[in-house]
Formats: C-alpha cells, structure tokens, sequence
C-alpha cells in the first residue's frame, strides 16, 4: 500500500504552538505586520551556505534564509515550495517540475531552472543521507556522486521555470529528498530565496535576518531575526526567563516532541561487534525512570519512527559484569539536558563499564571515533522511510541489499509494512537504541506564532498570515 | 721503565695536606652528620604528628556519619511523607549534612540517591576498598557524566512503608575533607588509590606531580617540581594510604651551608697547608739542595765553599758533618798528591838514574879503557917499549865515538825530560781536526815503513777549540807509538768520529795488544817496555788531551789490535786552577 494515508502514521507530530491563549490573543487583535524575534540556540555552526549539518542552530538559519523546491507537510505529505506544479511521462519515470513564476532571491534575481540544475548537482555531492538516497534512484546519479562522471544528465533545464528529472525507475511522486534544507536552491553567487535575507552572520557566535519581500509566498510576519548563540544551557534559560530571547532552541519547553534521543552504539568497535553486547545494553535501560526523572518533557521511545500506539517492554534485570571496568568512550551530544546523558552513563556504569564522556557538537558526536553515542536526533526530511535511512547510516548497518530496497521502496511510495519491515530490522541490529522523544525548544512569551517542524526547524507559525 | 722517587719536598707536602685535612673534614662531616640527624629527627616528628591527625580526622568522621546515619534510619527515613522512594534522600525530606547518602533495597539497588540520582533503579556500582565498606569510591554526578570520588561513609537499616531498606551517608574523604584538615603550613597531605594509580589531593598539592610512587618504605624523600620533599605514608586499607610530606625546610638550607662552609674549611685547609709546607719543606730541604748540589763538584774535585751551618740542629750538624768531610777529603787528598809528587820525583829520580846510568857506563869504560891503554904505553914508552900508536889511535877513535854517542843518548834523555816539565799552556784556536790527522799522518808517512796507513775521516766535522801544534804532538806520539808495536809490519788504521760533545780520533794498529798489566800503567810517565824510550809520549800525549778537556781511552784484543781513541770536546773547559798550578809548580 502506498496510500498517503500511510505517510500521516508517520509521526509528523504537529509541532506543539504557542499557548492557545497567546494565540487567541493575537487572533483578536489580528495579523500585522512587525517585530524582532530573537532566538537562543546552543550551535551555530554555519557560514549560511545550504548544507547537511545536526546542528540545530544551523538548521534554523538555513530554513529561514533558503528555500526548497518542495516541502513536506506535517504528515510528511509532499507540497509545493518553489516548485508550484509538477507533471510525470515515460511511465514515472520522467517527473518536470515548474517553478512559481514569482520565485525571486534576496538579490532581487528570479529564481531559474538553470539555478535549481546547478543546487541540485551541488546538493547531489554533499553528505546529505537524503542526497544518497536521490542519487541512487536517478538515472547516472551514482557515478556523479561518486565524482566518476561529472554528467548530470538526469536533470535539466527544459525552460525558465522548467526542470526535468530522469529516474532509473518509475516514481509514483516527486523525490521527497528535495526537501532537504541541503537541497535549497541558491543563485550562482550563492544567495538564497527564503523568507528572511542573512543580514549577517558570526560563525558559532550570532545571526541576523531581516524580513525578504518578495518571498515566494509572501513578506513574513516579523521584520527581523536574530539567533544568539549561548554557551550553556543555563545560561540561554536565564537569557529566556530574562525575556532577551522569545525562544530558546534546544531547551525542554512546550513544544512539539520532534527530537529522539539515540543512543548509537558503533558495531566496528570490539567492544559493541557482538549482538548478545549491543542488546545487553538495549534490554536493561529503563527507559521510564530516564523519562520520569531526567527528562519530564520527554515520553518513553522503544521505536525509531513515531508510533502512539508502541509500547516499551519493562526493562530486563541488569546482568552481571562480563568485563568490569571495560573503558568506553561516549560521544555526548551538547544540546541535550545533562541530567539525561548522567542517566545514561550510569546504565552503562552499571553494566560495567567504565564510562568517558566527551561532549560534542551533534556532528562531532557522530563523525568522532567513540565507542557509543548519545544523540538528540531529528530527520533531514520528515518522511519515514528517508529517515530510516538516514539512521542506517548513521548507525553504519545500511548495506547494499538494503539501499536498494530503500531506493524502490520511495520510488513507488512506502508500503507501511515495509517501513516497519525495516524499522524492525535496523532495531534488532541492536546499533541504534531509541530511548525518547525530547521536545527541542522552549518558546518564551510572545506575541509572534512559533514552532519547531519535526526536523528541528523552528517554525514562525504566522508568518505568512495575511493583513 | 723506572719511576722518579718523590722528591723531599713533595713528600713534606703530601704530609702537611693529609695532616691539615683529616681533622677538619671529619669534624665537618661529624657536624653535618650530627645535624641532619637531628632534623631528621625533627620531620619524622612532624610527620608522624601529621599522619596522626590525619587518623585521627578520620575517626571523627567515621563517628559522625555512623551517628547522623543512625538518626536516619531509626527515625527520618520511616517518618517520611513522600509518594516515590526516589524522593526519599531529597534535602526536603531528610534535613541532614551528609554530602553522601543514598538508600538501597535487600537486593543493592539504589532506591534513592542524593549524590548521584542517575543511578535510581540500578546495581549499586562502588569500589570498597575496606572490609568493613567504610572506605569506597562512589560516582557522583558531575556534568555530562560523573567523577568517581573517595568517601567515608557509614550504613544502617531502616524501613520505609514495610520496605527494609538500608541508607548509606558519609563524606567526600578526596579534596573538600583534604582542604578541611588543620596541617602545618607548607605540609601536604594526600590519599594515594594505588588500586586504580590515582591521587586523591587537592588541586594545588605538590603531591599530584609524584606519578609513580612506591610507598612500601613509609617514608624517604622525593623532589617535586624542582623541590624536595620529606614524606611519610601509612596504609588506611589494603590499596589505600595517607601520605603527608613536608618540603626542606631552613634546617635543610642550614645542613647544605654547613656542608658548603665544610667544603669551604677544608679546601682553606688544604691550600694554606700547602703553602706551610712548600715554606717548610723549603727551609728544610734547602741545605740538603745544596749538599746535594755540592756533591758533584766535590766529586770532580773542587772544593767550593764551605756549606752554612744553619737551621734545624740536625740540618745544621749534616752541614758541619759535611763541611769536615770535605775538608778532611781535600786533605787527604792533597797528602796523597804530594805522597804522589814525592813517588813520581821518586820513580823520576830512579829512572833518571837508571837512564844516566846506561850511557855513563859505556863512557866510564871507555875512559878506563883509553886511560889504560894510555897508562900501559906510558909505561912501555917509560920502559922504552916502542909505542903501537895504530892500536892506541884505533882505540882511542872507537872510544871517542863510543863516548859521544852515549853523550847525544843522554842529551836526548834529558831533552825529553826538559820537554815533558815544559809542556807550554795550550793555546786554543778553531781547528780542523780532519786536516790536522792528515798533516800528522802526512809528516809520520816516511818512517812508516812495512806498515800500511789507512784513513777514514769523517766528512763535515765541525772545527773544535784546539791548540795545532800540542795536539799534533799527542796524536803525533801515539802514531810513533803505533809504528813502533808493529815492527814487522801491518796496518795502520786513522778514523776521525763525531760525537755528542765533540769529536774524536780512533788509531787503530793491528799489533800484538798490550798486556792487562801494561795497559793499566800506560800512561804513568816513564812507563816504558822499550829499549831507549822515555815513557813519556803517551804521558804527554794524555795531558796535552786533558788540557783539551778530552780523555784517551784504549781498548786492546791480544793478538789482533790496540786502538787509542781520543774524544775531544769541541770546546775545552775553562782551565783547572789546580791542574795548571800543580804543573806550573812541577
């Protein structure tokens, strides 16, 4: 079945709103245009430039400043963005997609197919999982990605707002992939065509935005953005109680539950190559005292994709130590609560090992050497299968077989039996251990509508509300 | 190779140090000694006071926690109002000061925990180190993560809603309890975990620089960043040990001046003792200096002046003792020269005689005879015999001849006589001494007869300060004397030699060598085994080479050869008073 409906039992987890007080009040007094809105966050790794980054700060910036051709909505359903209309022949397997004839950058510039040929191409290089998954379904797109050809013929300019895409196969909808923040579409000088213009930005320090226009779907709400970067927690819930900022990315608050806390444990070292070790540790955490006493935001996660109606099983009774004070490196994820990575360790602890931490940015706890990791996760693209992928990844399970059961799978739609087929299986490799789904930011007093989209991108819900 | 015996002085200098050392450096190092015990004495006080205290802190602790625990278990914990055990340690449940407390159920997980709540709901995970589970590394939630920290803690039962529980509270034993202990300014203390290779100290302690610390000892030395530390350790449980230490305090500043100003004494010591007896051995050893350079002359024979009878009493009789032997040398001596004079006038007189009398009787009998002859003619002529005057003129001519021959013989006995009592003072002048054995041998060559004369002269022989014609003489002499070994013939060999003061003239003759007996009197004057000879020429010949500042010497194989060398130096000595007196009294 590849029916839409399945997609909405993804857990597109509508991004929690801001009080329905606050927006009640501001129904009353109706839409209008201006306003800073400032925003807290624990990274910012970014010079601006469409990337594939975890870094939550970063992934803000580039949703507000760039665009995409498409979009998905909360139920992981796709829509349009700058593509307004698409159209399929050859069987599925040709898809051209027309660009909205009032897409302009911040430059003042319209946006192209030309343009949208040369982000794709870039995209297509990048270390995006999405852009993986892309390449292998299009016609020649391996071999571009692996740098072995650099033809693209699989995509290309039909007209001015024109673009074909050419797939192996037939596809029964547009590549979801190309929502992507990675896959923005920029101007040969790199400018992007997003709600907000970069004013500037100080890399790992602060941003500043300014409303744009003549954004495809109109000037936004607030007349500017800025994104400060604090060094603590403590610090950034002070700034918040202190009404510095509105909103503070990364801290436990109302909020939609949008971000998974993983814990990775990496097969390639000795001391998690076996299963019977990896399920040792996934069986006996006792995943309700975590919730209940370290993250009393969060709910309890026994599986990687959202399912309401999963249960977890009662932890297993702790086993003795097979190798007391085994050293082990945990990689710990800088933007999560440190009460919940204390919590984690003394698992481990427990277990018998002899646990160090090094906290890290989201992308360094990944790339970084390490025995486990603990990672606040969010999905590049909220859509189940993609997401799955993008874990086997970064679990490093996905194997060959498995890609191209991922490639046909999104080429005809996700069947939910398979989603879950694979949910299973990337589960019982024991690599990728969920624990629960944390909420991502705390939303302060505002006037201004905000969320956070279930790919961690902070939402100004009223954006677009007309006057 | 033979060693070169010490000399007086270097003797005398060696005492004088070894005497002027001993003492003072082993009365430095007794002081040094006698100090750094004494302040060994005093750290190992100061440590033991301090590891005492350390035990004693302790105890306190131990007493403290055991009755605070107490208290919980019996009363707080079962009087508690709260929904979830978890809560049960929260500092608004249980009003308590213990920086460690946490609840476990029969089974040891943790129910509740105050210094680590993280670990709710799991197996209690500590390190014990003693039996009694006082002592034990807990975890305590620090950041991301948590620090293993050593405790005192105490444990005791209790009941919470008909659960038995059992609550555990104590205190940090690592830097808060480290910091809170009362020690003497400047000490450290630490706790050394030698199970997992880890110091419990606070941040500044010196203590945490000491990597790899053996402790077995108890106590010793160690120098940490640049600095020296006296240390004590005694264990607290099995892997577990107090160590205090204290760094060099100013008696250790004192004990290292003492050993310098010792080190200072002792090279004072040792210069100024060498100055005393290069002083000393000086006044000592200077007379003996001069006997002992005075020795030499006296053994050439001249006698100086006499030594001063100065310093030390023995110093000054071995300079008297010397001075009367020298003197009664010289006269014995001089006694043995006259005796000498007197043998020499003696054996002159015997040989004059002897001499004279040889021709004298040739003449007294040929006057007899003639004066016979004479008389019997007289007689005859008296008689009126006829008178045979062919016989009487025959033999009053032979007579005559006979008596003038004896007479040249004796004129030249006493020519030869009078040449050898007038041997003039030599005169020197550079002389070739090559070109002169050619001249000699060039005047001897006609009366060489059978003997055959060869040469062998040294070419580029420096000239030498020599008088020509006295030196011609002597060698002269000696060629004479080489023909007349060889009367029958033979070869004549005259080689001239460089030599490292001068030169010297080998004449070599090929005659039948000369007797032990004879060769040792050789040179006595009128020593002589020839008919007609003086045995004055090699006598003179010797004198006129000793004039010269030279010798002959004579090396003779029976049988086969005599060689007469004479070793010239190039530059004779400055003339011998007494030699040219003795002659000019002769």
């Amino acid at each position: 079945m590849k029916i839409r409906a399945q997609r909405r039992l993804l857990d597109g987890l509508p991004l929690a709103v801001l009080s329905a007080l606050a927006l009640a009040s501001l129904g009353a007094l109706g839409p209008r245009y201006g306003g800073r809105l400032a925003i807290g966050v624990l990274d910012l790794d970014t010079d601006g430039s469409p990337s594939f980054t975890r870094d939550r700060g970063a992934r803000l910036l580039l949703g507000l400043s760039h665009e995409t051709l498409l979009a998905l909505d909360d139920a992981g359903a796709i829509a349009p963005s700058l593509a307004q209309r698409w159209s399929s022949a050859a069987g599925g397997r040709e898809w051209t997609l027309e660009l909205a004839e009032t897409a302009r950058f911040h430059a003042d510039t319209p946006v192209t197919a030309d343009d949208v040929v040369r982000s794709l191409s870039r995209f297509l290089r990048s270390g995006s999982p999405a852009a993986a998954l892309l390449a292998a379904r299009l016609e020649g797109g391996d071999a571009y990605r692996r740098g072995t050809s650099d033809v693209l013929a699989a995509i290309s300019a039909t007209d001015v707002h024109r673009v074909l895409l050419r797939f192996a196969a037939e596809q029964a909808t547009p590549p979801a992939e190309l929502a992507s923040p990675a896959a923005a579409i920029t101007s040969a000088d790199g400018a992007g065509c997003g709600p907000f213009s970069l004013a500037h930005v100080v890399r790992g320090e602060r941003a500043a935005l300014l409303a744009f226009d003549r954004h495809v779907r109109g000037r936004p709400f607030v007349d500017s953005v800025d994104l400060v970067r604090y060094a603590d927690r403590p610090a950034m819930r002070l700034a918040l109680e202190q009404g510095k900022i509105q909103a503070a990315l990364g801290e436990s608050g109302a909020t939609a539950r949008v971000a998974r806390l993983l814990l990775l444990l990496d097969t390639e070292r000795d001391l998690f190559h076996s299963l019977a070790a990896r399920r040792r540790v996934a069986r006996g955490f006792d995943r309700d005292v975590l919730v209940r006493r370290f993250m009393p935001e969060a709910q309890t996660a026994c599986r990687l994709l959202p399912n309401e109606s999963a249960r977890c099983d009662s932890p297993a009774r702790l086993d003795a130590p097979n190798t007391p004070d085994a050293p082990l490196l945990l990689t710990v994820d800088s933007t999560l609560n440190p009460l919940a990575s204390q919590r984690v360790v003394a698992h481990l602890v427990a277990l018998g090992y002899r646990v160090s931490v090094a906290v890290l940015h989201p992308d360094a706890v990944v790339s970084t050497p390490a025995d486990a990791r603990l990672l606040l996760w969010c999905p590049e693209v909220n859509e189940s299968l993609l997401a799955l992928h993008e874990l086997a990844l970064l679990a490093g399970t996905l194997k060959p077989q498995q890609l191209a059961v991922f490639a046909a799978e999104a080429a005809h739609g996700p069947h939910q039996a398979t989603i879950d087929e694979q949910e299973r299986s990337l589960l019982a490799t024991g690599a990728v251990v969920p624990l629960a789904v944390a909420p991502l930011a705390a939303i302060g007093p505002t006037p201004l509508g905000v969320n956070v989209t279930p790919t961690g991108v902070l939402l100004l819900e009223n954006t677009w509300l007309p006057l | 190779m033979t060693r070169t015996p010490m000399t007086l002085r270097a003797h005398l200098l060696v005492a004088f140090v070894i005497v002027a050392v001993v003492p003072i450096l082993a009365l430095s190092l007794a002081l040094t000694l006698r100090v750094a015990r004494s302040q060994e004495s005093a750290a190992a006080r100061r440590l033991g006071g301090a590891l005492t205290a350390v035990r004693t802190r302790l105890n306190e602790l131990r007493l403290v926690a055991q009755a605070r625990v107490s208290a919980l278990g019996d009363r707080d914990i079962p009087a508690a109002q709260v929904e979830d055990e978890a809560d049960l340690t929260s500092p608004s449940v249980l009003h308590h000061d213990l920086p460690i407390i946490e609840i476990l159920d029969p089974a040891g997980i943790v129910v509740a925990s105050h210094h680590w709540p993280a670990a709710i709901g799991l197996p209690d995970h500590d390190f014990v180190f003693s039996t009694d589970g006082a002592l034990r590394l807990q975890a305590v939630g620090e950041g991301y993560a948590y620090r293993e920290r050593l405790t005192l803690t105490a444990s005791h039962a209790t009941r919470w809603r008909n659960q038995r529980l059992t609550v555990r509270g104590g205190f940090f034993l690592d830097e808060d309890f480290l910091a809170s202990l009362a020690t003497p300014l400047g000490m450290a203390v630490g706790l050394r975990d030698e199970r997992h290779g880890e110091w419990r100290v606070t941040s500044e302690s010196p203590l945490a620089a000491w990597s790899s610390p053996v402790l077995d000892p108890r106590r010793g030395q160690v120098t940490l960043d640049a600095l020296t530390y006296r240390w004590a350790a005694e264990p607290l449980e099995a892997g577990l040990w107090i160590v205090v230490a204290i760094p060099a305090t100013e008696l250790d500043d004192v004990t290292r001046e003492l050993t310098r100003l010792s080190a200072l004494a002792t090279a004072a010591a040792v210069l100024a003792a060498a100055l005393a007896a290069l002083w000393f051995s000086a006044w000592i050893a200077r007379p003996v200096q001069r006997l002992a350079r005075a020795l030499p002359a006296v053994a050439r024979g001249e006698r100086g002046d006499p030594m001063p009878v100065t310093g030390a009493a023995e110093v000054a009789q071995l300079a008297a003792e010397f001075n009367r032997m020298t003197a009664e040398l010289f006269e014995s001596r001089e006694r043995l020269l006259q005796a000498e004079r007197v043998a020499a006038w003696r054996e002159m007189a015997r040989r004059l005689a002897h001499e004279l009398k040889n021709p004298i009787f040739p003449i007294q009998v040929s006057i007899e005879t003639l004066r016979r002859v004479f008389d019997r003619g007289a007689a005859r002529y008296a008689s009126g015999e006829a008178l045979d005057n062919d016989e009487f003129g025959r033999l009053f001519r032979e007579s005559c001849d006979t008596i003038l021959d004896e007479l040249r013989l004796l004129r030249g006995i006493i020519d030869e006589f009078s040449r050898f009592a007038r041997l003039p003072q030599p005169r020197f002048a550079p002389t070739d001494i090559g070109l002169l054995v050619e001249q000699v041998l060039a005047l001897h060559r006609p009366g060489a007869g059978l003997v055959t004369i060869e040469t062998e002269l040294a070419p580029g022989l420096p000239p030498i300060l020599a008088d020509r014609d006295l030196l011609s003489h002597a060698l002269g002499n000696l060629v004479a004397n080489a023909f007349e070994a060889m009367p029958d013939g033979g070869m004549l060999r005259v080689r001239t030699l460089s030599t490292a003061a001068g030169v010297a003239v080998a004449i070599e003759d090929s005659g039948p060598g000369i007797p032990e007996e004879q060769r040792l009197r050789l040179f006595t004057p009128y020593f002589t085994t020839k008919r007609g000879g003086t045995g004055l020429g090699l006598s003179i010949a010797q004198s006129i080479v000793a004039d010269h500042g030279g010798r002959i010497e004579v090396r003779t194989e029976a049988g086969r050869s005599t060689t007469f060398t004479l070793i010239l130096p190039s530059r004779p000595p400055a003339p011998a008073g007494t030699r040219a007196a003795d002659r000019q009294s002769d």
